[in-house]
């Protein structure tokens, strides 16, 4: 808990950083808005028109529930026009740059009584609490430190004034800097509560909008996450990009990329997993192997089921290179040429065993 | 009597509003949020947490934040 004294500081360096009331813009974006939802209404209408002439009962009811919709946007759009207009009209309601240091203080007294553990960080300028620890759809997701800093009001938008840090970090497997399904990069993605936020920033009510970041925290948007809960602890294929349950993953072996059933090959030798470029293929089978497992013999890269050895000669070489009778090319055609000369050193070199006889045999 | 508003649901504004005397938090809660469960919400009255019949007096501060807000 802050000292008093810590608290009243702080509640005049907050008091500092608010602007002063600055005057309705004109050329704000609230009107643009304004205008699509007036042009969208004319065209809703239009349709009604042609739907009912046309008798097209069926479409009738999206298009109310259209309507409907359009019409509750531009309650919330001239609202977000006229109250600027209104607080410009009041000189009683001060903008949160003219609020006494009470009002500051009291934001304090709430976010201590909300949060328990209200931290400040003087050199960062930054105001920051701890959530509980959030589990969503039984993904535990740890606590969270919403960290507020003062120095950014009046020049980010209200969601970017706080950082989300994950203290128990659990993100997404295939997204480290994903902690949340709704924070990236400790960046919310405010959604439904982007203008609230907005608005409780513009007029000075810190507390609230430290709650209504913690509801979006607790909150899960199927919706629209930077990753799905479904897919939070699943693995995606470096090949083709899928999820993948983790019973389901498979590593290549040589660069320990992540894959999927479908993309993990495996080597026809050694049967270790491989993915699609840690494979090469046998030049004469063309069958999957690692490169460990293919060994270049003339010129040729093979698996070891595709060489052979010449049954004279003994050297290696490509199955599909040696003759019926497993001799090599050089083999065969000595064989061939000696075949063709004197039968008798034919026959004496074809038979080995000859070369052990006594010297003194003599051949007639 | 007048009391300060603070809706932080939809649009999130914050308002002076006009109420009967001897209005009590539930029937407020009520007229403002119409078919909302009480339970989804946080209310505060000047701050604190408010039991349901509590009655409010001029000049209260009441805001009521939604306890689920989907992010995007």
């Amino acid at each position: 808990m802050l000292s008093a004294r810590l608290k009243l500081r702080l509640a005049g360096h907050l008091q500092r950083s608010w602007p002063r009331k600055l005057p309705p813009d004109p050329d704000s974006r609230d009107w643009w808005q304004l205008e699509r939802l007036v042009e969208k209404l004319h065209s809703s209408r239009r349709r009604w028109k042609l739907a009912q002439d046309r008798r097209l009962s069926l479409t009738l009811p999206t298009l109310y529930q259209e309507i409907i919709s359009t019409l509750d946007d531009l309650d919330r759009s001239f609202n977000r026009i006229r109250v600027p207009l209104d607080e410009a009209t009041d000189e009683f309601n001060p903008s949160p740059g003219d609020y006494s240091l009470h009002h500051w203080l009291a934001e304090l007294h709430q976010l201590e009584e909300e949060f328990d553990d209200l931290r400040v960080n003087w050199k960062a300028k930054t105001i920051s609490v701890t959530t509980d620890p959030i589990t969503l759809q039984e993904i535990h997701l740890g606590r969270f430190s919403i960290v507020f800093g003062w120095n950014r009001v009046g020049t980010l938008s209200g969601s970017r004034c706080f950082d989300l840090i994950a203290l128990d970090p659990n993100p997404a497997q295939n997204k480290d800097r994903v902690t949340h399904p709704h924070v990236q990069e400790e960046e919310l993605c405010a959604g439904e509560a982007s203008h609230p936020l907005e608005n409780a920033i513009n007029e000075g009510r810190l507390a609230d909008a430290f709650l209504m970041i913690r509801s979006v925290l607790m909150t899960y948007n199927a919706g629209s996450p930077y990753v799905p809960l479904e897919e939070w602890e699943s693995r995606s294929c470096g090949e083709c990009g899928d999820s993948i349950d983790l019973d389901e993953s498979r590593s290549c072996e040589t660069c320990l990329g992540e894959l999927c059933t479908n993309c993990a090959g495996s080597c026809c030798q050694c049967s270790d997993t491989r993915c699609p470029n840690c494979l090469s293929s046998c030049e004469t089978c063309q069958e999957s192997c690692c490169p460990g497992c293919l060994e270049t013999i003339q010129r040729k890269a093979l698996c070891s089921s595709c060489i052979g050895r010449c049954a004279e000669c003994h050297s290696r070489f490509p199955k599909e290179d040696l003759s019926a009778d497993s001799l090599c090319p050089d083999c065969l055609e000595s064989q061939e040429s000696n075949d063709d000369s004197d039968p008798l050193e034919s026959d004496i070199s074809a038979d080995s065993s000859l070369e052990t006889l006594p010297v003194d045999v003599t051949f007639c | 009597m007048t009391i300060f508003f603070i809706n932080n649901d939809g649009g999130g504004f914050a308002n002076r509003i006009d109420i009967p005397d001897g209005m009590t938090v539930a029937t407020l809660f009520a007229d403002k949020m119409p078919n909302r469960n009480a339970g989804d919400f946080l209310i505060r009255v000047n701050r604190q947490p408010a039991v349901a019949d509590q009655i409010l007096n001029p000049e209260d501060r009441v805001s009521i934040t939604p306890t689920k807000i989907e992010g995007a």
